[in-house]
């Protein structure tokens, strides 16, 4: 109870402030380019992955890529980027 | 989110393959230690990852840890190529001996042809090219095409022009004889001293001698005249009508070359103190297009010298050119000489002088040096008088074609 009255604590200072929510709030950023390549950042690992389906752990939840020829171009401790034909980007919250 | 390619490139790096059932584990705990993974795959079997060499020790730890297979499946990289370019010492030096062996022998010419020529013998134009230092095995770089044809113009007189060019190793003597005109020899004319000089001998084969042996000459007079006076016969009171003919024979003469040269005491040199600057301008059809460079030359004296070079001849429809201006430093060096260097100097400038005049192919006779007082303080003067014997009568109407 406490952890969520924090959450919008900080989600009002946020707006206040007009600071960028995926930092405040430490949530994961996704940019999709096509559907050729995907980019998140602030995630916390990989759960799965085959060259259909890409689960990504991420702050609270995960970020399911699925589609076909998926490949992770590079994986750093704070983003990832998965290359591919992406047909569904879907979250579990 | 773009990993460095070109760094890992360069210092190599592996695609391994990782075989368990938590290739993902293996995946995270990498993630967790910051080491960067790029173009996972997940093959049927197996994971195919790329990483950099430095962390495939940690990567095998890890993969301990986490009860997956490491394999190395390839190495790729510079770091690797030389590396095995190292291994393989003997291929790689042969590479670079073969490279370094063709581009030593196509920088050489190796054969001369002679084009065009059609009286002139090939093997005879190539036997004065040779003289003129351009043979088989000759450094391309040290050929200066046309210093070379002007040297074949002035050894053999029959060419017109002459043109080199560099075809790979094949240097082409481009040659064009001149086309004789018969009608001049037959024109009437008088034979005159091409210079001044003491005539000795004179031989006449056709004409009437105008000068005798102990005469001076000068340049322009007439030696041999170009007539014919038949004598009138006894009794015969009309004088027979003089004939016109071209003049021949030969006047030999002793010619004096002369050549003064002056040395002060006290000479300024100038000396390159080896400084330079050097501009460099695009031209674009004849038109300053960019320029690279000091625009001011720094020195207070300097001399210049500018170089033109077309680049991209025949790919470009119209000229491009490069054009190098040079500056380059000088400095004035007073230097104090005795008596006896100054003279050496002024002698060495005299016979310097004296010697430029003398045409090719004559023999020095004798040599006469003196001092002379040039009337100036601090200058000593040298006099260089080279005495030669040559044949002096020219036609008149030199080149009558």
């Amino acid at each position: 109870m406490s952890g969520k009255g924090a959450g919008k604590w900080r989600q009002n200072l946020a707006d206040l402030l007009e600071l960028p929510r995926e930092i405040v709030l430490n949530l994961p950023r996704l940019t999709v380019v096509g559907n050729l390549q995907c980019y998140l950042e602030n995630h916390r690992g990989v759960i799965e992955y085959s060259s259909d389906i890409i689960r990504l752990s991420v702050n609270g939840g995960e970020v399911i890529i699925s589609g076909s020829d998926l490949v992770i171009r590079y994986l750093g401790s704070e983003e990832i980027a998965v290359d591919g034909t992406i047909s569904t980007v879907r979250y579990e919250f | 989110m773009s990993i460095p390619k070109i760094r890992y490139a360069v210092t190599g790096y592996l695609e391994l393959s990782v075989e368990g059932r938590a290739t993902e584990k293996f995946i995270n705990l990498a993630m967790h230690e910051g080491i960067p993974l790029w173009n996972i795959r997940h093959g049927p079997e197996y994971a195919v990852l790329n990483a950099d060499v430095d962390s495939f020790f940690d990567l095998r730890h890890l993969a301990k840890r986490s009860g997956c297979r490491l394999r190395i499946k390839r190495k790729a990289g510079l770091a690797f190529i030389i590396s095995r370019l190292f291994r393989r010492r003997g291929l790689a030096a042969g590479l670079i001996i073969f490279v370094a062996t063709l581009y030593t022998l196509s920088s050489f010419v190796l054969f001369v042809s002679v084009e065009g020529n059609e009286r002139l013998e090939s093997e005879h134009i190539r036997r004065l090219a040779a003289e003129a230092g351009a043979r088989p095995g000759l450094p391309k770089w040290r050929l200066n095409k046309d210093e070379l044809a002007h040297q074949l113009i002035i050894a053999e007189p029959e060419l017109a022009w002459v043109g080199v060019q560099i075809r790979g190793t094949r240097m082409v003597i481009e040659v064009k004889e001149k086309i004789k005109s018969p009608v001049a020899f037959e024109r009437p004319g008088h034979l005159v001293a091409a210079k001044d000089g003491l005539v000795y001998d004179v031989l006449v084969i056709s004409g009437v001698a105008r000068v005798a042996p102990g005469d001076t000459v000068s340049k322009g007079q007439v030696l041999i005249e170009g007539a014919l006076r038949p004598q009138a016969q006894q009794g015969d009171t009309t004088i027979p009508p003089v004939v016109a003919v071209r003049a021949r024979g030969e006047v030999w003469a002793r010619v004096w070359y002369e050549g003064y040269g002056e040395a002060a005491l006290v000479e300024t040199e100038r000396v390159p103190t080896g400084r330079y600057v050097t501009v460099w301008t695009l031209l674009i059809d004849g038109q300053p297009v960019l320029r690279v460079g000091r625009q001011q030359t720094p020195y207070i004296d300097y001399e210049q010298s500018a170089v033109r070079s077309a680049i991209f001849r025949g790919i470009l429809p119209f000229p491009v050119e490069l054009l190098t201006e040079s500056s380059y430093e000088i400095e004035r060096r007073k230097q104090s000489l005795t008596l006896k260097q100054a003279h050496e100097l002024a002698a060495e400038r005299a016979r310097f002088l004296a010697e430029s005049q003398l045409p090719a192919g004559v023999a020095v006779e004798s040599v006469a040096v003196t001092n002379l007082d040039p009337g100036r303080a601090g200058y000593v003067g040298v006099r260089h008088v080279l005495e030669t014997r040559e044949n002096i009568a020219e036609d008149e109407d030199p080149g009558g074609d």
